[in-house]
């Protein structure tokens, strides 16, 4: 307890959001030092044993789908939640490691972690578990629509609703929030990760062609909207296909990418109008006035917001820079973690 | 798309304003595609941001109208951070609202005094529980005394004791205290301090100050029974009011107007002064025997006052003199 005070002294506090697409790390003091997909790639020595840590973050990302037998890359966290205990400790402890700079002690800071407002008590108690033994010596746990609301700069404080909704990698939270707390909050495991699925469901389905997830990602990203728009956008896309089992070129459009992810985006509108009847009339009123801010990875989807304000009538405004909206909202709440008990989460 | 031409310093605003000009567009028509409220609009396009919502909305609002109309919305946030300070959106600054204070001041002061105010009351109620033995006693001994002082000195022949000696010779079941019937010393006329004359039957009980019983038993018609040499005051049970007189040195004591089916419950006679206490009621009684010496010396002094104090039912007190 003393020891870890001790190492303490060496160590800077850390906010965390430990996404299922990207990890974000938030220095106390210093900002945003790291955004990392999480990714891990494990290397297995002969006959099984003599597990390695390959490589994380981005370089394991490029892995992903391109690994040998005795390589695995592996995503962790699966729907905002921890799917593989060790790996997601491994992860983090190679994270924490890597925005610590001095090397003669082992890091020991004060960390918040955001977690999915619908993630269980068991979920919220692995990620606190993996944190702590990730060197941890103080976990907190905080909310993600919380801490995109703080991140998004919106008046949480005031007697005044704000709606946010996080569109992350594994959950979209849609989360009321008045008075530094949440009112109402509703989590569906629907996201980016949803949509590829859904990308790549959709080409088989039409085009007879296998794409991996990367792939899916990257025509997400290129051509991937939400609402139909006036341009027509298209891509070239690779992959293999299924009657002749030979690596084929072919060209998507946006159009089709809209009809493809036609499901999770209904998913996405289906959660913010159950949270839009659930929210207490007085601040529903004042939602309609400002409207909803947008945050997460899939905020950057082309014309979400488009597609969310026609769906609901309702303002929807994209925040600024959505990826990092979270990891800056715990960071606001890690430069206050003395004062801000209430903000943080139970287990 | 014409944001360069039109952007820089106030133009940036105004630009959003010709540019729906240019298109034809009306306010409402703006505010219906936003899905805001005109107001909203009007103030975009006249840069009164302080009229939005706050940092956050105010630049989503200027980045959804600048697309809307197809401009870039570089220019005109960036004269908006101009306006607002030079700063973007920032994390919120204030993440809980702040409170007043708990919500029952419990202060340390509050604490301090209810704690004094609760021992003082602690304090109170033990002296009073403790100084109610020897204060209330104190209360009627205070004229007792100097009353017997008196009496002593200037009327000295208030003597009960012959009224007592006149009515001795009954005989009397209760071998401590009734006098005339032990008879170790018949020739001594015990002074009896109480006196049952009976008419009827009648269960009577005596204790003393001391809480000794002494006399317990059933008196028949016309039998008659002495206590003497106990500690006054006595505390009397009667059990048939109608059929018993009592007599205390002499005088007659009335019995309570309200008496429970006859039952009555008597306190009669006044503890003795201190000194005589201590010399001489206890003597005869633990000896088995009136000590002749010791009542006489007791009997001035509780005679003289003679203050007979009646009981109903343990509650109301009255007390008169004979």
């Amino acid at each position: 307890m003393i020891f870890n005070r001790f190492l303490g002294l060496f160590s800077n506090d850390l906010a965390v959001d430990l996404g299922t697409a990207n990890t974000l790390i938030y220095v106390r003091g210093k900002g945003i030092v790291l955004s990392e997909p999480s990714v891990v790639a494990i290397r297995t020595g002969r006959h099984g044993a003599n597990r390695r840590i390959q490589a994380v973050g981005e370089e394991a990302k490029r892995m992903l789908g391109r690994t040998p037998a005795n390589i695995t890359a592996i995503r962790p966290l699966k729907d905002g939640v921890i799917a593989d205990f060790q790996i997601t400790e491994a992860m983090l402890k190679y994270f924490i490691k890597r925005v610590h700079h001095q090397r003669f002690l082992r890091p020991s800071p004060r960390i918040i972690v955001c977690v999915p407002y619908g993630a269980t008590q068991v979920e919220r108690r692995a990620i606190r578990e993996s944190a702590q033994s990730a060197g941890a010596r103080e976990v907190h746990l905080i909310e993600e629509p919380m801490a995109a609301a703080i991140g998004a700069g919106l008046p949480v404080a005031e007697p005044t609703g704000s709606m946010v909704v996080d569109i992350g990698g594994g959950t979209t939270e849609v989360g009321v929030i008045a008075l530094g707390g949440v009112v109402y909050s509703q989590s569906v495991r629907v996201g980016g990760d949803k949509m590829d699925e859904a990308i790549i469901n959709y080409i088989r389905r039409n085009y007879g062609m296998l794409i991996g997830e990367g792939t899916s990602e990257e025509i997400k990203k290129t051509v991937g909207c939400a609402y139909p728009g006036n341009e027509l956008l298209s891509m070239e896309v690779r992959g293999r296909n299924l009657a002749e089992g030979i690596p084929r070129t072919f060209t998507i459009t946006s159009n089709e990418i809209l009809e493809a992810l036609q499901e999770p985006l209904g998913a996405i509108v289906g959660a913010i109008k159950l949270a839009l009847e659930q929210t207490p009339p007085e601040l529903a009123g004042d939602i309609a006035e400002r409207g909803m801010v947008l945050t997460g990875g899939g905020a950057l989807l082309r014309d979400l917001d488009k597609l969310i304000m026609e769906e609901t009538g309702l303002p929807v405004i994209v925040a600024e820079d959505p990826l990092t909206c979270v990891a800056k909202g715990g960071g606001r709440a890690l430069e206050e973690l003395e004062r801000l008990g209430e903000v943080f989460a139970d287990d | 798309m014409g944001a360069e031409d039109l952007g820089g310093g106030t133009g940036s605003a105004s630009s959003l304003r010709q540019e729906r000009e240019a298109r034809g567009w009306t306010m409402a028509e703006v505010a219906q595609r936003l899905h805001i409220n005109e107001a909203q609009v009007r103030a975009l396009e006249a840069g009164r941001y302080e009229a939005l919502p706050g940092a956050a909305f105010a630049r989503g609002f200027l980045k959804n109208y600048a697309l809307l109309l197809g401009l870039d919305p570089a220019p005109l946030l960036a004269s908006y951070d101009a306006s607002s300070g030079g700063v973007a959106v920032r994390p919120t600054e204030r993440v809980l609202p702040d409170s007043e204070g708990p919500m029952l001041d419990y202060s340390w002061r509050t604490i301090g005094v209810s704690l004094l105010a609760l021992l003082i009351l602690v304090l109170l109620a033990w002296w009073i529980w403790e100084g109610r033995g020897p204060a209330e006693p104190a209360s009627s001994m205070a004229p007792a005394a100097s009353v017997a002082g008196k009496a002593v000195a200037v009327v000295p022949a208030q003597a009960p004791a012959p009224a007592v000696i006149r009515s001795a010779p009954a005989a009397a079941a209760s071998p401590a205290a009734v006098v005339a019937g032990t008879g170790s010393s018949p020739l001594l006329p015990a002074a009896a301090d109480l006196v049952f004359q009976f008419s009827g039957n009648c269960w009577v009980q005596v204790k003393d100050a001391t809480g000794k019983v002494l006399l317990a038993e059933l008196g028949r018609a016309g039998a008659q029974a002495q206590v003497s040499g106990g500690v006054p005051p006595y505390q009397v049970l009667v059990g048939n009011v109608k059929g018993v007189v009592i007599t205390y040195h002499g005088a007659a004591v009335a019995f309570p107007a309200h008496s429970q089916q006859g039952v009555a419950r008597l306190r009669i006679g006044v503890a003795p002064v201190a000194s005589a206490a201590s010399a001489a009621p206890v003597a005869p009684v633990r000896s088995g025997r009136p000590l002749q010496a010791a009542v006489p010396l007791a009997t001035p002094a509780s005679g003289a006052t003679s203050s007979v104090s009646s009981t109903a039912s343990g509650s109301s007190e009255v007390s008169h003199a004979p």
